[in-house]
């Protein structure tokens, strides 16, 4: 080697040494500022990226009658998951369960929007309810359905299907927006189920519990490797309804093929027996979100079997209005008991004849008989004295025109005054709107559960509150001001007219009840004198309806009946009214 | 080749560069245990066993005279170039890009044995050439066709990582064998000037992502800038000591990639900390050290440029590794040499220090030529 090419060598070489040493402490820098000038930020980044916290879902309370039969629980159910890692073609995968279990498009939709946004190790539910036909299919033919589980989880589900479906409600997943907003830790659930109607709404954050929380170490697919820490969650809390389901039964039996509704209610505690709306939707099959092909069905459905009648639905009281108006009329003076009116079928006001619901009319007739035999002439002479406004107060004093405040969404019905009817009609009242107001025709209108409080409140004089929990202590209602005597000369009338009067047919040998029946008219139509409504439209046909209390003299149930379009109140609701009120007082122990 | 030729210079064994190699392979298997959660498979066995066929091959190169060495380079460079187009032709696809050549039993990645098959072409060309030649232009223009030939085969596969140290340790021999500085200055500024065409017609789209990636990590975590950011978490998150032996949560719970082979780095200061780090670069700096007083002390000009490009390959290796470790680099996959998993990785490096090694014994064998 020559020499200049052994010292060129020798320096470059030692240049290079330096320039092959030094980075290192500029790595080594690197790997201080790293940890010490942002240390907190990685470390903070590793414990997050570490642990995952996980919801863990308390079991619903279920929903119990007063008798502590089960009105509503969490059934375990076998469920169809899409767990989002291990999908693959999904496409035919859920062509492979259109063939095999009728998957619908919607329920693919669905499915779809969920993968979009759950994380991929969070399993998605795609049916919650499969029965054991369809879960043989699935399992059969998981090989072939790649992502694609079955699982067992739990579903709501009401033993009596139908039956108490608008008092009970359903639930259902939470929407987009509460999943997406809300801080609670029971919305990160993905099988996260809420009330959406019902008392299943009303009393759902009883029902909820607390969501409890798992801290997982996961690995970075999100797997879990250790349970770092567990906190349980609280179990919803079960809950006492004041209703009883059997004889939710017997009404909803009793109602057969009827469009109405029945209410019992406890004249001293206020709590509703029984509460039923017919036709209604089956919970049951809500309960995994409602299908879409069910909703369109059910919004279509003519008799509304989404419609809660008992609050929602709203009446002609009619003649189930007259015992009030007479109580009205003993406390004012508007008439004597004694005090006679003669009834020839019809009654002049003006230049129009207002006609009795007999076509012969009653003859001379008393307040007795004309709440008995339901005279509407003899009502008619009555609404010549009274002041409407006065009425109205009575109305409101015993439950209707507003609001009961049973904590379901409620219509608040109508009570008219003068003001009512001038701001509605833009008319001043006249003699015909007091008489048609005294039969409770014309504005009056009122829901079911509305009558069964007036009802109620006729029968133990109480400003008796509806309600559909069991209290914890009896209430106190207040008494109502109106003389004991009149009530018991109501009662008294109300007693005859089932024992002979327009009720005769609906009487129960050996329990003393009261009623009232009423037949209101839907449209403006006068039928003259039928003693049938069977030859008559149904949409043409009146509301047949019934309301009542018993035992005569200590009431302890009160009950009204509204069938749409039954007929005659006397001979289709009044029957159902004191089969129901007999079987109520029997399971309350009231008589034997 | 000769047993009896290496008993007079046993004596000469540079035992404190076997020391470190063995130590720094130490470290890692130790670290490929780790990656392992704790087992010996299915890397640590292997990675201590290619250890064990690395010494073989050092015991092989000791067994050559200084100018069988030199004899042999020519032909195993056109070996490799052979192999690389083998390779490009039918060789398997392994993270996008082609580069291994199965041989029944082993996998072949022909471009790394082909660093070590360059680095002697060349140094033997500087040998024969004298100083003042070997910055004629004709000179440059044969030793860039010598390094360039193989880059451009393999930037084909396209391995951009390999192709860019093959260049790198290249442009390091001429370097060391001499060459003058103006032809670094306009070579760097030739570089510059084509870095666009480079990037529209050589870089796929993924490899344009990492790089994108690189300067804003953050904005993608999941994405490109995933193994970047997860690394920078590991490193920063691991304090002094680091988390333990199988503690880090990072490389355990697999959010960081790629830990037993480019990402390594990230295992060892994870778990064992800055410390640990500190260990393994104080190790590999001594091992540098020791092997440029190496090629300081060989007599003849062949052996002591190729054991200065063998130091500086296993330095620009360290480097980019540790760069892209700590995010000071896009990711390209290159190992951490002695540590990364890979048996043509560890074999060839260990081959390099054989080469080393061979310098040491040798050192004062003079060769024919003008060296």
């Amino acid at each position: 080697m020559n020499e200049t090419k052994q010292q060129l060598f020798t320096r470059r070489a030692m240049l290079m040494m330096g320039a092959m040493t030094l980075p290192f402490t500029v790595m080594l820098g690197r790997i201080v500022g790293l940890q010490w000038f942002a240390g907190h930020k990685y470390k903070k980044l590793a414990e997050d990226n570490r642990i995952s916290l996980r919801p863990v879902l308390a079991p619903r309370g279920r929903l119990l009658d007063r008798n502590q039969q089960i009105a509503a629980y969490n059934e375990k159910a076998f469920r169809l998951l899409i767990i989002p890692e291990q999908k693959e073609h999904l496409a035919t995968t859920f062509k492979r369960l259109e063939k095999l279990i009728g998957l619908t498009a919607n329920e693919q939709k669905k499915a779809l929007d969920k993968l979009r946004t759950a994380p991929s190790y969070i399993p998605i539910v795609v049916r919650a309810n499969l029965n054991y036909e369809e879960l043989v299919k699935v399992q059969v033919n998981l090989p072939d359905l790649p992502g694609i589980d079955v699982d067992e989880g739990l579903i709501r589900h009401y033993p009596q299907q139908t039956v108490s479906a608008h008092i009970l409600g359903y639930v259902g997943p939470p929407t987009r927006e509460q999943a997406e907003k809300s801080q609670d830790p029971f919305y990160k659930n993905p099988d996260a189920q809420l009330g959406k109607e019902g008392i299943e709404k009303m009393a759902d954050l009883k029902l909820r519990g607390a969501t409890g929380r798992r801290e997982l170490e996961v690995n970075a697919y999100g797997r879990a490797v250790r349970e770092v820490a567990y906190n349980p969650p609280v179990n919803g809390k079960d809950i006492q309804l004041s209703i009883d389901i059997n004889l939710q039964q017997m009404a909803y039996d009793l109602l057969g093929e009827h469009v109405g509704s029945v209410v019992a209610i406890d004249t001293i505690t206020g709590e509703l027996l029984v509460a039923l709306s017919k036709p209604a939707y089956n919970g049951n099959e809500f309960a995994g979100g409602v299908p879409t092909d069910i909703w369109k069905k059910l919004m279509a459905d003519p008799y509304k079997p989404l419609l809660n009648r008992i609050t929602q639905g709203i009446y002609a009281p009619g003649s189930t209005y007259k015992a009030l108006v007479a109580l009205a009329a003993l406390e004012e003076g508007w008439m004597r008991p004694n005090e006679t009116v003669y009834c020839p079928g019809s009654m002049v006001l003006g230049n129009r004849r207002f006609h009795c619901w007999k076509f012969e009319g009653h003859g001379t007739i008393d307040m007795h008989q004309g709440l008995v035999k339901s005279c509407d002439v003899y009502y008619y002479q009555l609404a010549k004295q009274m002041d409407p406004d006065v009425l109205a107060r009575y109305a409101h004093m015993f439950g209707l025109g507003h609001r009961t405040g049973l904590g379901l969404p409620e219509q608040p019905g109508l009570i008219p005054t003068r003001e009512i009817k001038r701001k509605r009609q833009r008319e001043p009242w006249v003699g015909g709107d007091s008489l048609i107001t005294a039969i409770g025709q014309g504005l009056n209108l009122a829901t079911p559960l509305q009558l069964a409080v007036m009802s109620a409140r006729l029968a133990s004089g109480a400003a008796v509150v509806p309600t559909l929990f069991q209290p914890e202590s009896p209430p106190i209602f207040d008494v109502l001001p109106v003389k004991r005597s009149h009530l018991e000369f109501i009662h008294k009338c109300m007693f005859d007219t089932v024992e002979g009067g327009t009720a005769f047919g609906a009487r129960r040998i050996g329990i003393p009840l009261g009623g009232k029946t009423g037949t209101s008219q839907v449209i403006s139509k006068n039928h003259g004198d039928v003693k049938s409504y069977s030859g008559i439209a149904r949409e043409e046909r009146p509301h047949a309806l019934f309301v009542g209390f018993g035992p005569i003299p200590n009431p302890r149930v009160a009950i009204s009946v509204v069938i749409e379009h039954g007929g005659f109140g006397g001979a289709v609701a009044a029957p159902i009214g004191t089969k129901v009120m007999e079987a109520a007082l029997k399971s309350l122990g009231v008589v034997l | 080749m000769n047993i009896r030729r290496l008993t007079p210079f046993l004596h000469r064994m540079p035992w404190h560069i076997i020391w470190l190699l063995t130590a720094i392979v130490a470290i890692g298997v130790i670290l490929q245990i780790d990656a392992a959660d704790g087992h010996w498979g299915p890397y640590a066995w292997r990675h201590a066993a290619r250890f064990g066929i690395g010494l073989g091959i050092i015991m092989v190169i000791l067994m050559l005279s200084p100018r069988q060495i030199m004899q042999l380079s020519m032909a195993g460079y056109f070996v490799c170039l052979a192999l690389l187009l083998v390779v490009e032709m039918l060789g398997h696809t392994a993270g996008g890009a082609q580069s291994w050549l199965k041989l029944g039993f082993i996998n072949v990645q022909p471009s790394e044995i082909m660093r070590l098959a360059m680095i002697m072409v060349l140094a033997q060309f500087y040998h024969m050439v004298s100083l003042q030649e070997a910055s004629k232009t004709i000179n440059v223009i044969i030793a860039a066709v010598i390094v360039l030939l193989p880059v451009v085969i393999i930037i084909l596969q396209p391995d951009l990582g390999t192709a860019m140290m093959l260049m790198i340790t290249g442009v390091g021999v001429m370097f060391a064998a001499g060459v003058r500085w103006r032809w670094f200055i306009a070579a760097f500024g030739a570089a510059l000037a084509l870095l666009p065409l480079a990037w529209m017609f050589l870089l796929h789209e993924y490899q344009q992502r990492r790089i994108l990636s690189f300067f804003n990590p953050e904005s993608d975590p999941l994405g490109a800038g995933y193994h970047v950011l997860q690394s920078k978490i590991a490193i920063g998150s691991a304090g002094f000591f680091g988390k333990g032996f199988l503690g880090g949560t990072q490389a355990h719970l697999k959010f960081l990639p790629e830990k037993h082979t480019d990402f390594i780095f990230t295992l060892l200061t994870e778990d064992f900390g800055l410390f640990g780090a500190l260990i393994l670069m104080t190790l590999l700096v001594l091992l540098i050290i020791s092997c440029v007083r190496v090629a300081m002390r060989t007599r003849n000009h062949f052996m002591a440029v190729t054991v200065m490009g063998v130091t500086w390959s296993i330095f620009a290796y360290t480097m980019v590794n540790l760069a892209m470790a700590m995010g000071l680099m896009p990711v390209v996959g290159v190992p951490l040499p002695f540590v990364s998993y890979g048996g043509s990785s560890l074999l060839t490096f260990m081959a390099g220090i054989g080469l080393v090694i061979h310098a040491h014994v040798y050192r004062d064998e003079r060769l024919p030529g003008l060296g």
